[in-house]
């Protein structure tokens, strides 16, 4: 299983590409992949969000003690 | 949270157009660069009428090959010139391999060549990225250094 924030990206034999950003804490994976579509420079054919592969993001302890 | 993006490829990029086509085995030294577009060479040194800015002649694709060359559209993209006999299409499907430029090869280049802009932009970004050929043929890019 890959560990910490990266992207993946499968260039298929005929120069199609799929990008998956990975373990992203939050919407900031969406630019990541836009900027490599942007110079990939072709019609996206798919694009998926996966909100269940969210990451709990780190609450400060203020946060936390007022969860209790 | 992750993000799935499925897109095609097109050629906008001359520097990595290059690199691709020394990827796929050409040397730098056979592929001209313009910033005006220069007429294509048939096999018989004849003047064709499809003009290019990344060119390599016709000496370096093969026996009785024609140049072949990529021309910058008003839209940005390059536009392939490759003849029949150069692409193994038409009246040269018979060529197969012997044909520089045939299907299987015109992919490999796209494919190089996405490799080359993504690894590009994204060493520029300050990121490292990691390249492995899967057994079926794709290249799996990983890039990493997000912050």
């Amino acid at each position: 299983m890959p560990q910490g924030k990266q992207v993946r990206i499968v260039i298929g034999v005929e120069g199609g590409c799929a990008i998956d950003a990975l373990n992203f804490p939050d919407a900031s994976c969406l630019k990541f992949t836009h900027e490599i579509t942007a110079a990939l420079g072709g019609q996206i054919a798919h694009a998926q969000t996966k909100p269940e592969a969210r990451i709990r993001e780190r609450r400060t302890h203020g946060e936390r003690e007022a969860a209790r | 949270m992750s993000h799935f993006v499925e897109c095609q490829t097109e050629f906008r990029d001359a520097q990595a157009l290059v690199e691709a086509l020394v990827e796929c085995g050409f040397a730098a030294s056979e592929i001209e660069v313009h910033p005006e577009a220069v007429p294509l060479l048939g096999y018989q040194g004849d003047v064709r009428p499809q003009n290019a800015h990344i060119v390599i002649r016709r000496r370096h694709v093969g026996t009785g090959a024609n140049d072949v060359g990529w021309e910058k559209q008003p839209d940005g993209t390059f536009k392939g010139w490759i003849s029949e006999f150069d692409s193994g299409v038409g009246q040269y499907a018979h060529r197969g391999e012997a044909a520089r430029f045939n299907r299987a090869r015109q992919d490999r280049l796209k494919q190089e060549y996405a490799y080359a802009v993504i690894a590009r932009q994204q060493r520029a970004l300050g990121r490292s990225v990691e390249r492995q050929r899967l057994p079926g043929g794709e290249i799996e890019v990983r890039v990493q250094g997000y912050r």
